[in-house]
């Protein structure tokens, strides 16, 4: 086998790298997942339901935490990945039960359910990825949603959710074409 | 002028050693079955390459458990990276070398003198 042409060796070498690298540092997972969830909502906006309903945020971070978290695993398990498994499952409980809580508070504070979503992603970037650029696009989110939530900016929360979606799309396949 | 040939390795220069030594070195340690999976081989096939690479000092293998079932990993010694980083290098320059002779075209052989 020693006597393959170095230009096909090195090819497959580096493919068995880009592969093993994106196994290992799995960033992307969760900004692909999270992104599809925010692209996904605008669906009802598009029903003229104005907005996803809390159900809907639930449901859909509980599925992106579920598939992140078993990517993550898997990570761990095939390439010894440093992942805080137990404060990923933490948070994502939390955050889970903390979108709940808002469904009851955001009619009363005038949020819209994007903003508590948003911050509860900006804690997962920083206590799960300890990763100041995922926790920088996470803050970005928050400040989107806040701004979406007040005034006449509350028109624009549905481009902004757009843009946003796209942004962590953008960002995930990013990251995974570069690991 | 140093030949990259001569710098090729007969150990590591093979192709699933490489293989080995290159996913390795993107990970902390690496499950057998994964390694399996990702290189295509066969259990008994893999295992001889991996004793190869261990016998040399350039991978570390560590058996334990997972639960009941038992599990294997690998991870790369200091000794190992620094290996693949020589193969790799001595590979590019061979590819580097290659592509500048055919830039400058075919071969063609001297005139010779009574032709």
């Amino acid at each position: 086998m020693s006597n393959l042409a170095p230009e096909a060796v090195l090819r497959e070498l580096r493919r068995h790298a880009r592969r093993a690298r994106r196994r290992y540092r799995p960033g992307w997972v969760p900004l692909l997942a999270f992104g599809v969830l925010w692209l996904a909502s605008l669906a009802f906006a598009r029903a003229g339901r104005g907005g996803a309903p809390m159900a809907y945020w639930l449901a859909g971070s509980l599925l992106a935490y579920a598939i992140t978290g078993w990517y993550l695993w898997r990570a761990r398990r095939a390439l010894g990945a440093r992942v805080a498994l137990l404060r990923f499952v933490v948070l994502g409980l939390a955050t889970v039960l903390g979108i709940g809580l808002l469904d009851r508070l955001s009619a009363e504070l005038g949020l819209l359910p994007i903003a508590g979503v948003a911050l509860a992603y900006v804690a997962l970037a920083l206590v799960c990825w300890r990763s100041w650029p995922m926790a920088a696009v996470m803050t970005a989110l928050l400040v989107v949603a806040l701004l979406a939530t007040v005034g006449p900016a509350r028109a624009a929360a549905w481009p902004l959710t757009a843009a946003y979606g796209l942004a962590l799309l953008g960002y995930g396949a990013v990251r995974w074409i570069r690991a | 002028m140093d030949d990259p040939i001569r710098r090729l390795d007969d150990l590591t220069h093979q192709r699933v050693r490489l293989g080995i030594m290159v996913i390795l070195d993107g990970a902390a340690a690496v499950e057998f079955t994964y390694l399996q999976r990702e290189l295509g081989l066969t259990a008994g096939n893999l295992s001889r390459h991996l004793a190869a690479l261990e016998s040399a000092g350039l991978v570390q293998i560590e058996k334990g458990f997972a639960g009941r079932r038992p599990r294997t990993r690998a991870r790369i010694t200091p000794e190992g990276r620094s290996a693949l980083a020589r193969e790799i290098e001595a590979l590019a320059e061979l590819v580097d070398r290659v592509r500048s002779r055919a830039a400058r075209g075919p071969w063609r052989p001297l005139p010779t003198s009574n032709g």
